[in-house]
C-alpha cells in the first residue's frame, strides 16, 4: 500500500514538474509551442510533432527558415520560406512551401514579425494534444485529485514506532481544499496552438489545340458564253466555281488590267447546293459596259467566304479573263470568256 | 544499513505534500503552455485532428500524387470559324484517403489565336456538341459561371478566384468552354492556341 502511494505521488510530482518547467521556459523565453496537425513538412516535421517557435523580426528571416503564419482564411500554416521580398526594414512578403508540396502556397504572406520554428520534437504533439483535450484535462485534474486522496489516506501507524505523533487530519483537509480550489481555477485551460503544415496539390489541365479555319479558294472555275450578239461576242458570260465547303458562299469581283477593282461585289450564294456542284453567276455585257473603256480585257476573280461571317474570305481566288467590245455602229456591247488565269 | 534505509524512507514519507504540489503542476503547466500559445495567436483555432494522410487532387480522374499535367483531347477544335465553341466537363476530385481541400484555378494560353478566344468556366457540365445547318459547331456549359468570356494570355488569369471546397463531397464538375466569337476579324484565320488551367488545392483547416 505504501509502495503504491509512493509511485502515485512520485509520478504526479515528476509530470507536474515537467509541465511547470515547460511552462516556465515558454513564458521566460518567449516561445510558442506548435502542434503540427498535418504532414506537409514531412519528412522533417510530421503530423503529430511538436515544434517550438520564437518570434523574430522579418529582417532576420532567410530562405530555408521554417515559419508559422496565419493565412487569409485564419488558418495557421507552418511552411518553409522559399523566397523573401523585403518591402522595407520591418515588412517582408514571404513565399512559403511545404517540403512535401510540389508548389509554393498560392498566398504570399505580408509579415512584420514572424514566428520562426527553432526545433521540433517528434510525436510530442500527440501527447500535448491528448493532454490538452477535454478528456486529457479531466484526467490530469483527476490525477491531482487522486494524489490528494492518497495523501489523506495515510498508512496505518507503524506498530513498531507506536503510532503517529499528532493528529493532522483537520490540517490535511484544509490543505486539500485549497489545492482543489487551485485546480478548479486553472482547470478551464485553452489548448495549445495547432498549425497545419498545410498540404497542397496542383494539377494542370491542358486543352488540346484550338485552331481556326483558313478559308480556301474554290478548286476550279469555269466560264461559258451566253447568248450571241455578233462576231463572236455575247450578251453575257456565266462564271462558275466548284462548291468546296458547305460553310462557303462565293463572291465575284471585276478587275481591270492594272488590278483596280471595278464596280460592286457580285455575290454568289451557294444556298443549299451540294459540295462538288458548281455555283454560278451571270455577268452581262451591260453590267461591265459602264465600268471600263470598251474593248478592254477585264479579269473576274472569285473568292470564297463564310456564309456566317462575310468578313472571313479566302486570300486567294480563281479567275478568268473576259474580253469586251463595242460592236461597230450598232453600239452593241459584247462580252466573251477569255482564259483561266487562276494563280497557281 | 537497515537503519539508514529506514530513515530515508521515513524522510520521503514526511514530504508527500511537496509531490502533491508538483502534481498540481500537471494542470498549471498545461494552462500556461496553452495560454502562451493562444496569446500569440489572434485566431481562435479549434485544433482539428492530427491527420497523417495526404492531399491529392485529381483532375479528370488523372494526376494521382503531387502535381502533374493532363491534356484533354476533347477540349480541342480545329478549323474553327467565328461563332463556334467547344466545351468540356472536367471532374475535379478528392482522391480517396485525401484530406479535404479548397481549390482555385488560374489559366494561361499560348498561341497566336489566344487573343481572339473567349473562355468561360462554370460549376457545371458541358452539353452535347451541336452542329447547325451552316456547319457551325457549338457547345454550352450549364451551371453557375465562375468566370465569363475572359481572354487568356501568357499571364495567369484567375478563372476560379473564389475557392471551392471539396470537403464533404469528393468530386464536382467544372465546365470549361472556349468560343471564337462572331465578328472575329479575318486576321484570325489559320491561327492556333492552347490553354492550360492550373488547379491549386490547399488543405482545409
Amino acid at each position: 500500500m505504501a509502495r503504491v502511494r509512493q509511485v502515485v505521488l512520485g509520478l504526479g510530482a515528476f509530470l507536474g514538474a515537467v509541465c511547470l518547467l515547460a511552462a516556465a521556459a515558454v513564458q521566460l523565453l518567449g516561445l510558442t509551442p506548435l502542434v503540427f496537425l498535418s504532414g506537409s513538412m514531412g519528412p522533417q516535421i510530421e503530423a503529430g510533432d511538436l515544434a517550438v517557435s520564437r518570434t523574430v523580426p522579418s529582417r532576420d528571416l532567410a530562405v530555408g527558415d521554417v515559419v508559422s503564419v496565419v493565412n487569409d482564411a485564419g488558418v495557421r500554416v507552418t511552411h518553409r520560406v522559399v523566397a523573401v521580398a523585403r518591402v522595407d526594414d520591418r515588412r517582408a512578403v514571404l513565399t512559403l512551401r511545404g517540403d512535401a508540396n510540389a508548389r509554393p502556397d498560392t498566398e504570399a504572406y505580408d509579415v512584420t514579425d514572424v514566428q520562426r520554428v527553432s526545433f521540433a520534437v517528434p510525436h510530442l504533439g500527440h501527447v500535448v494534444s491528448a493532454v490538452s483535450s477535454p478528456v486529457g484535462r479531466f484526467a490530469a485534474g483527476a490525477y491531482v485529485g487522486i494524489c490528494i486522496l492518497v495523501l489523506l489516506h495515510r498508512p496505518r501507524p507503524d506498530p513498531r514506532r507506536g503510532g503517529s505523533g499528532r493528529p493532522r487530519h483537520r490540517q490535511e483537509t484544509r490543505v486539500a481544499a485549497a489545492v482543489l480550489a487551485a485546480v478548479a481555477l486553472v482547470a478551464p485551460v485553452s489548448r495549445p496552438t495547432s498549425t497545419l503544415a498545410s498540404f497542397t496539390d496542383g494539377g494542370t489541365f491542358s486543352s488540346g489545340t484550338l485552331s481556326t479555319h483558313i478559308v480556301q479558294r474554290s478548286s476550279s472555275m469555269t466560264c461559258s458564253n451566253g447568248p450571241a450578239v455578233l462576231l463572236g461576242y455575247y450578251s453575257s458570260v456565266t462564271v462558275g466555281v466548284t462548291h468546296v465547303d458547305s460553310r462557303y458562299d462565293y463572291v465575284a469581283r471585276v478587275y481591270n488590267s492594272s488590278g483596280t477593282k471595278l464596280g460592286d461585289d457580285i455575290a454568289m450564294s451557294s444556298g443549299t447546293q451540294a459540295v462538288g456542284s458548281t455555283v454560278t453567276t451571270t455577268i452581262s455585257a451591260a453590267q461591265v459596259a459602264g465600268l471600263l473603256p470598251l474593248g478592254a480585257t477585264v479579269t473576274v476573280r472569285v473568292y470564297s467566304r463564310l456564309k456566317t461571317e462575310n468578313g472571313w474570305e479566302s486570300s486567294t481566288y480563281r479567275s478568268w479573263t473576259v474580253e469586251t467590245a463595242v460592236l461597230g455602229a450598232l453600239l452593241l456591247n459584247g462580252i466573251r470568256c477569255g482564259a483561266d488565269t487562276s494563280p497557281s | 544499513m537497515r537503519t539508514h534505509a529506514h530513515r530515508r524512507r521515513e524522510a520521503v514519507h514526511r514530504r508527500p505534500w511537496v509531490r502533491t504540489g508538483l502534481a498540481v503542476g500537471l494542470v498549471v503547466g498545461l494552462g500556461s503552455l496553452s495560454t502562451m500559445a493562444s496569446w500569440s495567436d489572434d485566431a481562435t483555432l479549434d485544433p482539428g485532428p492530427i491527420q497523417a494522410g495526404s492531399l491529392d487532387l485529381l483532375i479528370n480522374g488523372n494526376l494521382a500524387g503531387q502535381g502533374g499535367s493532363t491534356t484533354s483531347p476533347s477540349m480541342s477544335l480545329t478549323s474553327m470559324v467565328p461563332g463556334e465553341s467547344v466545351a468540356v466537363t472536367v471532374p475535379v476530385q478528392k482522391a480517396s484517403g485525401s484530406v479535404g481541400f479548397t481549390y482555385t484555378a488560374s489559366a494561361t494560353a499560348t498561341g497566336t489565336l489566344a487573343p481572339y478566344l473567349q473562355w468561360t468556366v462554370t460549376a457545371g457540365s458541358a452539353a452535347t456538341p451541336a452542329t447547325n445547318a451552316n456547319g457551325i459547331r457549338t457547345n454550352t456549359c450549364s451551371g453557375t459561371a465562375l468566370s465569363s468570356n475572359v481572354t487568356l494570355s501568357g499571364t495567369a488569369t484567375n478563372v476560379i478566384a473564389t475557392a471551392r471546397s471539396l470537403a464533404t463531397v469528393s468530386s464536382e464538375n467544372i465546365c470549361i468552354r472556349a468560343e471564337l466569337p462572331s465578328g472575329t476579324a479575318n486576321a484570325a484565320q489559320g491561327l492556333s492556341a492552347t490553354a492550360s488551367f492550373v488547379f491549386n488545392a490547399t488543405q482545409l483547416s
